[in-house]
C-alpha cells in the first residue's frame, strides 16, 4: 500500500523540541547555514541522528567547519553521499528500520541539503514498508546571499526520481518556475521546457533583499509568464504547500503539470509536497554546477512544518 | 477566410498551435519538401527556426490541412502517411530520472518508454486517415474496427480497465498506463516486498518492451489493410526535439536508419551539432549519403522558385518574411495590402542603395573621406581625380565604377557609423527601415514574428492608412530584441556564461573596428575557425546550434555542417547591440580575436 500525504502543517519551535523523534537528519554542507537549525534547537529526544555530507570538497573552510561542529554536537561524522545520485539516503534509512513499526518521527533540516536528499525521503516516507505511519517534521533556516549570485551554467533538466509526472504528448503543459537569485536557469529551463502555460512565484520576504531583488533580477522570465507572479511565505511551508497546490490544481487532469523549483528549499519542498499528494504533477531540477559553492550565511529565522504519511 | 488568430503575430512557436493553424500559416522551404521522399533524414535547425513546424507538417493530418497541390496529390494518392512523435523535455527529464535506477536495463527501458510515445503519435495518424480516406457514414465504425483489432495486437486477451471504443480513448490509456507503469517501477523501488502492475499495463508493457518500433510496425500493418494501403505507400516517422535525448539514445535511434525497415523512412529532427554520433546497434556506423542525408534548414529557407519568380523588390528579396507576413495576415483575417509591410517601416539609409550621380559625387566623396583609410582615401583621390579630367562619357562610366566599387562596399559602413555616432541626445535610428529590420532577424521565424509583434501592437498602421512607424520606435524594438538575444546566451546549456563571453569578446571586437579605426571596402563580422582551433570548436558549434553563429558554405549545394573548419558570422540578431552591420563581411581569424586563446571564464 501507499501511504497517502494526509497533513502539511506549520509548527512552533517549541512543539518540535518537546518531541521525541526516532531519527534527525542533518547535512553539512558548504555554507555556514548548515550548523544554524542544529546549534540553535535543544532536543527533547533523538533515537539516532544522521549527518549526510557530499562527498567532494571536504577541504573547503565551510565544510570543515560544519563536519567539526557535527562531530562535536552530535558525536558523528558525515556519510558521504552523492548529491545526483537517485536514493541516496532512502537506503540508509531502509537498513536503519528494517523492522516495520506502527509510528516513525523523523526531522529533517533541509536547510543545506540537496533537494535530491529530501525527495528521496518524501519517497521513502511514501512507499516503504517500514511504518504505518511516518510523520517527519521539515526545518529550514533562512539564508542570506552577500553579494551578487555567482554565474553557473545550465547543464541538464531532469525530473526528481518519483516525481516524474505525467508528460502526455497529446495534451498542453503548464509550468510554474519557482525563482529565486538565479536569472540564468529559468530563461534555460523555459527555452527547453516551451509549456504552453507559464506562471511563476517567489519568496515575499527574506534577509537579504527577498521579493524586489528577485522580481529585478527576472525580469525576463517574467515579461514571458500568463499571469503576475505569485508571492509566497518564505517562512511559511505549509502556506507555501497550499499556494502551489492551488496554482496547480485547475490544470491536473487536463494538462501535464510541471514545477521548476529554483527559489528558496522551503518553495521546493513545498513544491514536492504538492506532487507528492498529486502523482500526475512533475517536479524538475536543473543540475549545473556552479564554479564554487556558495557561502550561504545563517539567517534571522527559522521554520518547521510537519508532515504525515498514513 | 475566417480568422484562427486574433492576432497574427501573437504566437511565435508551432508547439502552441493546432495542426489547422500550423497549416494555414506554414510556409513550406525546400528543406521541407526535400523530407517528403524515400530517404531517411536527420533535420537541423536552430531554435526558432521552424523545425517542429516543419515535422509537425510532415504528419498526415497537417499535410492534409496543407493549402498546396503537391501536398494534396501526395495525400491523395497516399504517397507518405506522416507521424509526428516528439520527445519534449518534460518527457526526457522524466525518463531520464528513470533510468538512473534500471541498472543495466536503459536500453530496454528506453525502447519501452519510446515505443509508448510512438504508438500514441500514430494513433494520431490513423484517426487522420479515417478522416481522408474513409467515407462518411462507415468511418465510425472503422474506427471501432481499428481499436478492438489493435487491443488485440497490443494487449492481447486483456481487458482493458475501462471499455475502449475510440482511438482517442485508446491513446488516452495507453498515456495513462504508461504512466501507471512509471509509478508501479517507482514504488518496486522503495518496497521490499513486490508490487505489480494491473493486467492490462503489464499485458501493454509486454508487448511495448519487444523491440524497438514493434509495436508500431505491428499498427502499421494493420493499417495498411485497412486502407488499403500498397507497397508504393510510405510511412514517415519523425521524432521531434532528438537534441534533448542522450548519445546512448541517438545510438540506439540510429540503427533504425542503418537497419532494413520496409515501408517506414525516419525524420529525426534536431539542432545543428545535435545528431551525436553515427554509430548503431549493429556492427556499422551511418553513412551520409548511403543511410539517410543531413537537411540544415537554417541554409535551405528557400521558398519554391515558380512563387518566388512571381514576386518582385522586395518581396523578392525576402521572399520567406513576405510569404510568413502575408500567411500570417491572413490567417488572423486581415486583408494586408501587399505593400504593407514596405510602406509601414520605410527604407533603410544604412542598406538600401545609393546611386551616385554628377550632383551628389563631391558630397558623397567628402563624406566618405571622413571615415576612410589611407588606401581607401588614396582611392577616392584617383577617382576623383580621374572623374575631374574625364569627358561626359568618361564621367559616367566612372560614376558606375564608383557605385559599384566603392560606394556600394562602403556607404553602409559610413551611414551606420555616423547614425550610431549621432546618437546622444537623440534617439538612435539606425536599425530602421524595411531592409534592415528583415536582416536583423537571420530570416529565423521565430524572431521575424517576434519583431513583427513588437512593430505592430496596432495593426491599424498595417491595414489603414496609418503613418508609418518612425526610425526611432523601428530602432527601439530592435534593440530590446538584439539585447535580449545577447541577454539570452548564458542560457545555453553546458557553456553558457563561457559562450556570452565568447560572443560578446567577438562582437565587441568587430564593433571597435567599425566605429574606432579608420574603414575601407571590408567590414569584418566572421570568425574563421581552422582545424587547430580546438578549443574554441565546441563554443562555436554551441553558438550555430542555438543561432547566435551561422556557418557560410562557400559549396551552396552542400547542407551538411562544416565540422573542424570554416566561416561563422554573428547572428544579424545581434547587430544592434553590437551595432554592427547585418552583413557576413569578410572573416577574421581567432588568433587576432582572441591573442591569449583563452576565455575569461575558464
Amino acid at each position: 500500500m501507499t501511504r497517502q500525504l494526509t497533513r502539511v502543517e506549520d509548527i512552533d519551535r517549541g512543539v518540535v523540541i518537546s518531541r521525541a523523534y526516532d531519527v534527525a537528519i542533518f547535512a553539512s554542507g558548504y555554507e555556514s547555514r548548515a550548523r544554524a537549525i542544529a546549534r540553535r534547537l535543544r532536543f527533547q529526544s533523538i533515537g539516532q541522528i544522521i549527518t549526510l555530507g557530499f562527498p567532494d570538497q571536504l577541504t573547503l573552510h565551510q565544510r570543515v567547519e560544519n563536519d567539526a561542529f557535527f562531530a562535536d554536537r552530535f558525536e558523528t561524522e558525515p556519510i558521504l553521499v552523492d548529491g545526483n545520485s537517485a536514493c541516496p539516503v532512502s537506503g540508509i534509512l531502509s537498513e536503519r528500520f528494517a523492522a516495520p513499526q506502527e509510528h516513525l518521527r523523523i526531522f529533517v533540516d533541509i536547510s543545506s541539503m540537496s533537494r535530491v536528499w529530501y525527495a528521496d525521503i518524501l519517497n521513502w516516507a511514501k512507499y516503504a514498508s517500514a511504518a504505518n505511519r511516518i510523520e517527519i517534521d521539515f526545518a529550514y533556516a533562512s539564508g542570506e546571499y552577500v553579494g551578487s549570485y555567482p554565474t553557473r551554467a545550465v547543464s541538464q533538466t531532469i525530473a526528481l526520481l518519483g516525481f516524474e509526472g505525467r508528460a502526455d504528448p497529446n495534451v498542453e503543459s503548464v509550468a510554474l518556475f519557482g525563482l529565486g537569485y538565479d536569472p540564468i536557469t529559468p530563461p534555460s529551463v523555459l527555452e527547453d521546457l516551451q509549456p504552453d502555460w507559464k506562471y511563476a512565484f517567489v519568496a515575499g520576504e527574506g534577509d537579504d533583499g527577498g521579493v524586489a531583488r528577485t522580481l529585478k533580477l527576472n525580469k525576463a522570465i517574467l515579461d514571458e509568464l500568463d499571469g503576475p507572479p505569485v508571492i509566497l511565505p518564505l517562512m511559511s511551508i505549509q502556506q507555501s504547500y497550499r499556494t502551489v497546490g492551488e496554482m496547480v490544481a485547475p490544470h491536473v487532469g487536463l494538462r501535464n503539470c510541471i514545477i521548476v523549483p529554483l527559489g528558496p528549499k522551503s518553495h521546493v519542498l513545498a513544491s514536492l509536497l504538492v506532487a507528492s499528494r498529486s502523482e500526475a504533477v512533475s517536479c524538475l531540477y536543473v543540475k549545473g554546477g556552479l564554479n564554487e559553492p556558495i557561502d550561504v550565511r545563517e539567517g534571522r529565522s527559522m521554520t518547521f512544518c510537519s508532515v504525515l504519511f498514513e | 477566410m475566417s480568422a484562427i488568430f486574433s492576432h497574427p503575430f501573437e504566437n511565435d512557436n508551432a508547439k502552441y498551435l493546432d495542426p489547422a493553424q500550423v497549416a494555414a500559416t506554414f510556409v513550406p522551404i525546400r528543406s521541407y519538401w526535400r523530407l517528403l521522399a524515400e530517404k531517411n533524414h536527420v533535420l537541423m535547425g536552430t531554435r526558432g527556426s521552424g523545425k517542429t513546424a516543419v515535422a509537425r507538417m510532415v504528419s498526415h493530418d497537417h499535410l492534409r490541412r496543407l493549402d498546396d497541390d503537391a501536398a494534396r496529390e501526395i495525400v491523395r494518392d497516399k504517397r507518405f502517411i506522416g507521424v509526428f512523435a516528439p520527445a519534449g523535455l518534460n518527457w526526457i527529464s522524466g525518463l531520464k530520472s528513470q533510468l538512473l535506477v534500471q541498472q543495466g536495463n536503459e536500453r530496454d527501458y528506453f525502447i519501452t518508454r519510446f515505443n509508448f510515445i510512438v504508438a500514441q503519435a500514430l494513433l494520431g495518424t490513423i484517426q487522420s486517415c479515417i478522416e481522408a480516406y474513409t467515407e462518411g457514414g462507415k468511418r465510425a465504425a472503422q474506427e471501432y474496427e481499428i481499436v478492438r483489432r489493435l487491443l488485440r495486437l497490443w494487449a492481447p486477451e486483456v481487458p482493458p480497465p475501462e471499455p475502449i471504443y475510440s482511438l482517442q480513448d485508446l491513446k488516452r490509456s495507453i498515456a495513462d498506463a504508461d504512466f501507471r507503469l512509471q509509478r508501479v517501477h517507482t514504488r518496486s523501488i522503495y518496497r521490499t516486498n513486490s508490487v505489480t502492475s494491473e493486467a492490462f499495463d503489464a499485458a501493454l508493457g509486454q508487448t511495448f518492451s519487444t523491440g524497438l518500433l514493434e509495436p508500431a510496425y505491428a499498427a502499421r500493418r494493420l493499417a495498411d489493410e485497412m486502407f488499403e494501403f500498397g507497397p508504393s505507400t510510405k510511412w514517415i516517422l519523425a521524432i521531434d526535439e532528438m537534441e534533448f535525448l542522450s548519445a546512448e539514445h541517438h545510438r540506439i535511434l540510429n540503427s533504425l536508419l542503418r537497419v532494413d525497415t520496409p515501408g517506414f523512412v525516419f525524420k529525426f529532427v534536431t539542432a545543428p551539432y545535435c545528431h551525436y554520433t553515427l554509430e548503431t546497434e549493429t556492427t556499422q556506423p551511418l553513412i551520409e549519403g548511403h543511410d539517410f542525408e543531413y537537411v540544415y534548414m537554417d541554409h535551405e529557407r528557400i521558398l519554391d522558385q515558380d512563387f518566388v519568380s512571381q514576386l518582385e523588390g522586395w518581396e523578392r528579396r525576402y521572399s520567406f518574411a513576405f510569404a510568413l507576413f502575408t500567411k500570417r495576415a491572413r490567417a488572423a483575417g486581415i486583408d494586408m495590402p501587399h505593400d504593407a509591410l514596405a510602406r509601414a517601416l520605410g527604407s533603410s539609409e544604412v542598406l538600401d542603395p545609393l546611386k551616385v550621380t554628377s550632383a551628389s559625387i563631391h558630397e558623397i566623396t567628402r563624406r566618405f573621406y571622413r571615415h576612410a583609410n589611407d588606401k581607401t582615401m588614396l582611392r577616392i583621390e584617383k577617382l576623383l581625380s580621374a572623374y575631374e579630367t574625364s569627358p561626359r562619357t568618361g564621367k559616367r562610366l566612372l560614376l558606375r565604377r564608383m557605385s559599384d566599387e566603392l560606394v556600394r562596399k562602403m556607404k553602409p559602413a559610413v551611414v551606420l557609423r555616423e547614425r550610431v555616432r549621432a546618437v546622444g541626445a537623440r534617439k538612435g535610428t539606425a536599425y530602421s527601415g524595411l531592409s534592415m529590420v528583415l536582416a536583423c532577424t537571420d530570416m529565423n521565424p521565430r524572431i521575424l514574428i517576434r519583431t513583427f509583434n513588437m512593430l505592430f501592437p496596432d495593426l491599424a498602421v498595417l491595414v489603414g492608412d496609418g503613418a508609418a512607424i518612425s526610425e526611432p520606435a523601428q530602432n527601439e524594438v530592435m534593440e530590446t530584441i538584439g539585447v535580449r538575444f545577447y541577454d539570452s546566451i548564458g542560457a545555453v546549456r553546458d557553456v553558457g556564461p563561457d559562450l556570452k563571453s565568447f560572443i560578446g569578446l567577438i562582437g565587441r571586437y568587430f564593433s571597435e573596428r567599425l566605429h574606432a579605426e579608420p574603414i575601407g571596402t571590408d567590414v569584418f563580422s566572421s570568425i574563421a575557425l581552422r582545424a587547430e582551433d580546438v578549443e574554441f570548436s565546441g563554443l562555436v558549434h554551441q553558438a550555430v546550434a542555438w543561432g547566435f553563429m551561422y556557418p557560410h558554405f562557400k559549396d551552396e549545394k552542400r547542407s551538411a555542417l562544416p565540422a573542424d573548419e570554416g566561416e561563422f558570422r554573428l547572428a544579424y540578431t545581434l547587430a544592434p547591440y553590437f551595432k554592427l552591420l547585418p552583413r557576413r563581411g569578410r572573416p577574421v581569424s581567432l588568433n587576432v580575436v582572441f591573442p591569449q586563446r583563452r576565455l575569461p571564464l575558464t
